[in-house]
């Protein structure tokens, strides 16, 4: 277990909770304070000995043996010397004299010793010291005075120190028993002393045996409790450098003392390399190491740390080999025993990061893959769209001329195949328009039977040539008009009942309608388009609708086309918000339903508008700029525009369209977008920035072009609407009519009026045939004479002071026979000024009268020229 | 003046000395006979110098010549602290111009202490004749009486110290 070396205790110690028992140092603290009394106790007493055993070395008081045996020698001495004096002998005097100062002399040393007081308690011993006194006070006085010295005197002298003799016996006898009693009084103190010592000298050493066993107690336990430690730092150690993040420990100072096994692989320091090094300088690389440690400082100044206890960060380190990678770090402060420590866990996520930047590389790879692709479909459509357009317009135009029926029977089959690869390239850029997400469903009121049986009418040729009959049928009641985008729902049906009939030969195509809740404003139509053919394997069912994979299934490969047909369906039928699925049984039919949500049309199903293909749209002439490079479209475009009465003028690139515009009024420009020398976007961008003559003059763009993200483009360029090629003459005059009907300038009109035949030929035509041609005649005569009158009116300028609503009225009356004669022009020109009169905007009528006059008389010269005048 | 006053010290002394009788029986306290008597004497014959011959006589108002020592201290045997002054040993023996091996001090009463140049209270040894600038008679330990320094130090107050506490004292014999 090498492993476990690698915590060091200096580290682990911070994990240990060592609770200290408060009882046992209590108990040692007392046991403490008894030893530090016995201590004193013994110095005291130490103290108490040495000056008792100080006190015997030096003597306080002399030999008192010596000197109360000296009492009776020197009583004695003079005591002789007295017996030898004689009155005759001065010397033998004198010599007693002296020994009787010697007498005295020790008598004082002996009651002024140590011992008198002894001496005096004994009564006895008091009264022989006083008769002794009273001697010596006695006999100094005499000698003193320098009576001694007769017979007598000698004598008396001599008695007396006899007389005394037991008193000095006594006192020396009783002081030297006072000396012992004294000594044995000495000892006994000392005895004491020493006795006391020793009991204290031993009391200290029982204290002293239980303290070493509280001591020997109290080893035990932190022993105990000291393997019980490393026991959890053993453990803690395993889960550490188990860890397969490293784990840093940091002290307050950002120094390592703690670094485990995965720490030593990811940093390739070994611990005994780290352990007390600043962490800052070991893995911190050296750009953000100021950084570190100025956060350090802040944690140290303020106690708050930026990255502790703030999740997961990402930073970067350095290994031993100063090799920048990148890591995950968590930190976190541990606080314990007032000591600060930090504890990071660190992963390398170099493998993580890397991966990352593979996986954000590969999908970048892919958006661009898919970018490419969708900017190949847009160039793609442009490219084909283009001829394409062409060919179908100059299809079109021949359709219009003489032709055999054999001719007829080639323009047809051209037509049809052009329709056919139309419809690819439509395809291919319905798919990248739903990539674009941003498809816009247009909502119009549409005839679902009407829809249907032209669908199932359509099919009916290529049905006959693979034996198939085609019906449609409604499984209950029939609904009325409702709101959807005709187009698409057209092109789902279409599609699916084109597929049937692919996949069916000799069979039967039934498309069943089924309108749920047909009451109510929701409508839910669903749609089964039926078939008797192969079949489609369960296996692939799942995947059908699906883009790309379609192409490799064998349902799809069987036929021509390009497989997009289901997944555009899929993508149309979402677009509208509805489903679409399919049940399907191998070798014996399909069944593919599509479940449609609609709004229910308020008006009547009969007032919709019918699809207007072979019905032109009746229009006043209109000044047509045409901005065109390509040949063939010019030449369709303008054949459409010319034949309908119109005046076109043509530029073949945006350059000379800007300038035609800039030189000439027009009532709108068709402006194609992809052109050399200067594109349509570019020209209208200067044309409405120009101050040019039809700088307001509204600009419809006609291009293959219609991504959703172009469109945009166009509005800011000032472009108003959008033509999409190839261009069909339902949209283009649908939209010229739009244009036609906003525009209210008088001027204009007036323009209008000098070029317009502002007759409906078709209308005339029409009544001519029902009424025949005298009738007609009556009744166009009895218009121009209500015309007539009228303009005459309206010309005459007492009019203006005349009742407007009675005017209004006769206008009421003329414009509504010119409706019904199709005499348009009048009727619309009546019209705005009935408008005018009605709103008291009567400046503009009178303006608006002064064009009457003129387009009356245009009116007159066509209807004139019809000999119906 | 002081070295002067020593040889006039001896020259009296010598004059003293010549009649050993008068010498002997001087013992007056009053101070006009001698107070302290020196004898120069072999280690073999005597114990108590008497039959050597006086080296030297000292009477009071020589022992007041000789250089002069006070010390302040407690005694044993007086009340309180009180002052002698006297002449120390050693000076006394350099005056003499004698270096003896042992000093044998002798008391009145015939009391005996020796002296060697070893002992502790050799050098500090004082010859006192004054307390507390009084002389001391007989009755009261004098006229001469050796002290020591007892506060001094516990040295001089042991027992040998105090055995040499010598009063009464009247000779001194020197080999």
């Amino acid at each position: 277990m090498s492993n476990d070396t690698h915590i060091s205790q200096a580290g682990l110690e911070n994990f240990d909770v060592l609770k200290p028992n408060a009882i046992k140092v209590a108990r040692l603290s007392a046991l403490a304070a008894v030893l530090l009394l016995c201590f004193l106790a013994l110095a005291s007493l130490a103290l108490e000995v040495y000056t008792k055993l100080e006190d015997l070395r030096g003597v306080s008081t002399d030999n008192a043996e010596w000197n109360f045996s000296q009492v009776e020698v020197d009583y004695f001495r003079m005591r002789s010397e007295i017996g030898a004096a004689s009155a005759t002998d001065r010397t033998s005097v004198q010599a007693a004299i002296q020994a009787f100062d010697i007498f005295y002399s020790r008598i004082s040393i002996v009651t002024g010793g140590p011992y008198i007081s002894h001496l005096l308690n004994d009564p006895q011993t008091a009264t022989s010291l006083g008769a002794i006194q009273t001697f010596l006070d006695n006999w100094a006085t005499r000698i003193d005075a320098g009576r001694v010295g007769s017979a007598d005197e000698i004598s008396n002298f001599a008695q007396d120190i006899s007389a005394i003799q037991p008193d000095v016996r006594r006192i020396s006898v009783y002081g030297l028993q006072a000396i012992v009693t004294s000594a044995d009084h000495r000892r006994q103190e000392i005895a004491n002393t020493l006795l006391r010592l020793a009991i204290f000298t031993t009391v200290t050493i029982v204290v002293l045996l239980v303290s070493s066993l509280f001591l020997f107690r109290f080893n035990q336990l932190s022993e105990r409790s000291e393997a019980k430690t490393r026991m959890i730092n053993k453990r803690l150690s395993t889960v550490l450098n188990a860890s397969l993040d490293a784990i840093l420990v940091m002290d307050y100072d950002g120094n390592i003392v703690e670094f485990n096994t995965a720490a030593e692989v990811i940093f390739g320091y070994s611990l005994d390399e780290v352990i007390g090094q600043p962490l800052a300088e070991m893995i911190v690389p050296e750009k953000y190491r100021k950084a570190h440690n100025a956060g350090m400082d802040r944690f140290r100044e303020t106690g708050k740390m930026r990255v502790t206890g703030s999740g997961r960060i990402k930073l970067s380190a350095i290994n031993k080999n100063k090799h920048e990678f990148p890591i995950e770090l968590t930190l976190d402060m541990l606080q314990e025993g007032g000591e600060t420590l930090f504890v990071a866990f660190i992963r390398d996520i170099t493998l993580e990061v890397v991966s990352q930047e593979e996986l954000v590389a590969a999908r970048d790879r892919a958006l661009a893959g898919e970018r490419a692709k969708a900017d190949f479909l847009s160039v793609m459509s442009h490219e084909m769209r283009t001829p394409l357009n062409g060919i179908i317009g100059t299809l079109a135009l021949l359709e219009d001329t003489e032709l055999t029926p054999k001719q007829r029977e080639s323009i047809a089959a051209m037509r049809a195949s052009a329709t056919l690869m139309q419809h690819h390239v439509n395809d291919v850029l319905d798919i990248s328009r739903f990539e674009a997400g941003k498809s816009i469903v247009n909502e119009e009121i549409v005839d679902i039977d009407q829809l249907v049986s032209e669908i199932v009418a359509e099919i009916a040729d290529q049905a006959h040539t693979n034996r198939n009959s085609v019906s449609y049928s409604w499984s209950h009641e029939r609904c009325d008009a409702v709101i959807t985008d005709r187009h698409k729902l057209r092109q789902v049906l279409n599609n699916l009942v084109d597929n049937a009939n692919k996949f069916t030969r000799d069979g039967q195509i039934l498309v069943e309608i089924e309108a749920s809740e047909p009451t109510s404003e929701q409508i839910v139509l669903e749609f089964r388009v039926f078939d008797t053919g192969i079949g489609i394997h369960s296996d692939d069912l799942d995947r059908i609708f699906n883009d790309f994979e379609t192409i490799d299934s064998a349902y799809t490969r069987a036929v021509e086309g390009v497989g997009l047909g289901l997944g555009i369906v899929r993508r149309l039928v979402q677009a509208l918000g509805g489903q679409i699925g399919v049940e399907s049984t191998e070798n014996t039919g399909s069944m593919f339903w599509v479940r449609l949500p609609v709004r229910k049309s308020e008006l009547n199903w009969n007032a919709a508008p019918k699809e207007t293909r072979n019905a032109p749209i009746q229009l006043q002439p209109m000044k047509i700029l045409m901005v065109e490079d390509n040949q063939i479209n010019r030449y369709v475009l303008r054949e459409m525009l010319t034949t309908s009465g119109h005046y076109v003028d043509e530029a073949e690139n945006g350059q000379l369209g800007v300038e035609a515009a800039e030189a000439k009024r027009y009532d709108v420009i068709l402006m194609d977008i992809s052109m050399p020398v200067k594109d349509g976007v570019v020209a209208s961008t200067e044309i409405r920035e120009g101050t040019g003559r039809s700088a307001n003059t509204p600009i419809i763009a006609t291009t293959a072009h219609a991504l959703p993200h172009e469109i945009e483009k166009f509005r800011a360029a000032g472009i108003s609407d959008i033509l999409k090629k190839p261009i069909e003459k339902a949209q283009l005059f649908g939209k010229l009519a739009t244009i036609q009907a906003h525009q209210i300038n008088p001027k204009q009109r007036q323009e209008h009026a000098m070029g317009q035949t502002d007759v409906d030929i078709d209308r005339i035509q029409e009544m001519t045939d029902q009424l025949g041609q005298t009738a007609m005649k009556a009744l166009i005569g009895r218009f121009s004479t209500e015309a007539d009158t009228i303009v005459d009116k309206m010309n005459d300028p007492a009019s203006k002071s005349a009742d407007v609503l009675e005017l209004v009225a006769e206008m009421h009356k003329v414009a509504g026979s010119a409706a019904a004669l199709g005499v348009a022009g009048m009727q619309k020109q009546l019209n705005i000024m009935e408008h005018c009169g009605k709103t008291g905007d009567l400046d503009r009528l009178w303006i608006e009268a002064e064009d009457l006059q003129t387009l009356w008389g245009n009116c007159k010269a066509k209807l004139t020229e019809l000999e119906l005048l | 003046m002081r070295f002067w006053d020593i040889w006039i010290c001896l020259a009296v002394m010598v004059t003293v000395t010549s009649n050993p009788a008068v010498a002997s029986e001087s013992i007056n306290a009053a101070g006009q006979g001698p107070v302290l008597t020196i004898r120069q004497i072999d280690a073999q014959t005597s114990d108590t110098g008497e039959k050597s011959d006086v080296l030297y006589a000292f009477t009071m108002p020589m022992m007041h010549a000789l250089p002069q020592t006070t010390y302040t201290t407690s005694t044993i045997w007086t009340d309180g602290v009180v002052e002698f002054t006297g002449v120390l040993l050693t000076d006394m023996l350099d005056t003499i111009a004698v270096s003896p091996n042992l000093v044998t001090a002798w008391a009145i009463n015939d009391y005996m202490a020796e002296f060697s140049p070893d002992d502790v209270g050799w050098g500090v040894a004082l010859i006192a004749h004054s307390m507390n600038g009084q002389p001391m008679p007989v009755r009261e330990k004098g006229p001469l009486w050796i002290v020591f320094p007892y506060d001094a130090s516990v040295e001089y107050r042991s027992d040998y110290v105090f055995s040499q506490s010598i009063w009464q004292l009247n000779r001194l014999n020197v080999e």
